[in-house]
């Protein structure tokens, strides 16, 4: 990977791997150390990353970033991001499922994001997390029967 | 096969977008058989995530790099170049001096060389009747008598060679042609007549010349510069000297020695 492919991937990329790790940190602070970070880090093996695999290979060390950034400061409150970035008709239900994530340990819900946000299947996203491909299906599916509960009891509880 | 045990499994593969077509075809089947979980099928694609797309990073530009221009290292190992380019001014600068001192000792040995125009020994104002005449076989006597000394074996020589001896003989007075006289020579034959023996021979009042061994000088104090520059030049040669012996020094030291430089997880050992 050359400079110039570095920074198409700078252009092309940066957005998604922020909204990415500001869900997983939960703090758009953190987030912009993750990405600063993450790209830091493909500027350095810019020689050993093909471009094509440059994608993956931001996400692997966002991921990492994120989860060690969660897991170091043992966050419990979740940070919201501002109310006028929702694009969705339904700010109501973008809310109840931003605290569902919430309610996910750090990987369950770098998984969820992978998925849902970047459309990974769970053979990339098994690449990228270091994870079996079973494990991620099993931790996926956990978590989405967590925040199928979640929705459940907040239309109950409204 | 998909059952009330499973069923969750498969619609959450089903949100995700996992299934094969097969799969799907019997998720479907299954919620034939029991449309009363259609709605929770409902509820998993209801908790599918959708990306603010809203959310963008501001700071892009500061990611922006640029390829770093790329240095050209010359001479990478200055101070080997350098030290070579030392030691070679001062082998040239020394030979340059050796030259201009040998010119300076014998200014008339090539000229003496030209036969046409030296004159020929016999011809040297004031010099004794010429050893040309004495005969071969005194001649022969002579020169094993004299052999060691410089002067006989200048006589032993043609006179083409005798007249260049001549010529530097003015110039170099240690090395002069003594005259041999008729008289010395008359004396030779009477003590040793011809019975094949070697001729005794006893010169009166001979002495051989003293050869002065030529002084010798430092190439540094022959240099044509003046005295100032010939300190500076015998300064550059001794710190040239200390740092080579200093080198050599430390290359002893360091010999059959090890550094090993840990680097995080790796090591690296150099062995000398």
């Amino acid at each position: 990977m050359e400079a110039n492919d570095y920074n198409i991937c700078v252009k092309q990329l940066s957005d998604a791997l922020f909204r990415f790790a500001c869900k997983s940190t939960g703090s758009p602070d953190d987030a912009h150390d993750v990405v600063q970070n993450s790209f830091e880090v493909l500027w350095q093996k810019r020689k050993d990353v093909e471009a094509g695999k440059a994608k993956a290979f931001l996400f692997q060390v966002a991921y990492r970033q994120s989860v060690d950034t969660y897991r170091r400061k043992s966050r419990i409150s979740y940070v919201e991001v501002p109310e006028q970035s929702y694009a969705l008709p339904d700010p109501g239900l973008r809310k109840v499922l931003d605290n569902a994530l919430a309610q996910l340990g750090e990987q369950a819900r770098a998984l969820v994001l992978l998925k849902d946000y970047e459309g990974y299947s769970y053979e990339e996203i098994a690449r990228i997390t270091d994870l079996t491909e079973a494990q991620v299906k099993v931790y996926l599916h956990r978590a989405r029967k967590l925040l199928k509960d979640y929705l459940i009891s907040v239309e109950h509880v409204l | 096969m998909i059952t009330t045990g499973n069923y969750e499994e498969y619609m959450a593969m089903h949100a995700d977008g996992e299934l094969q077509p097969r799969e799907v075809e019997a998720l479907l089947a299954f919620l034939n058989e029991h449309p009363h979980l259609a709605g929770e099928l409902a509820l998993y694609e209801q908790v599918k995530l959708q990306p603010d797309y809203g959310t963008t990073y501001a700071q892009k530009d500061t990611l922006l790099r640029e390829e770093p221009a790329r240095k050209i290292a010359l001479f990478t190992n200055w101070r080997t170049y350098s030290a070579a380019a030392g030691i070679a001014l001062l082998l040239v600068i020394g030979g340059v001096a050796l030259r201009e001192q040998n010119k300076t000792a014998m200014p008339a040995a090539i000229p003496a060389a030209d036969h046409d125009t030296a004159a020929p020994v016999d011809s040297v104002p004031g010099a004794e009747p010429s050893v040309t005449s004495v005969d071969p076989a005194v001649r022969v006597a002579f020169v094993k008598a004299f052999s060691q000394t410089p002067v006989v074996r200048d006589v032993n020589r043609k006179d083409s060679r005798r007249t260049a001896t001549a010529n530097a003989a003015t110039t170099m007075p240690h090395l002069a042609l003594e005259p041999v006289t008729v008289a010395a020579v008359s004396r030779l034959q009477t003590a040793a007549p011809n019975t094949g023996e070697p001729p005794l021979v006893n010169l009166d009042a001979f002495e051989l010349p003293e050869i002065s061994a030529p002084v010798k000088k430092s190439w540094l104090e022959a240099l044509p510069v003046n005295d100032l520059k010939k300190q500076g030049l015998a300064n550059v040669g001794s710190v040239i000297a200390t740092g080579y012996e200093e080198v050599a020094h430390l290359k002893q030291n360091i010999s059959d020695k090890s550094l090993t430089i840990k680097i995080q997880q790796r090591k690296l050992i150099l062995s000398f």
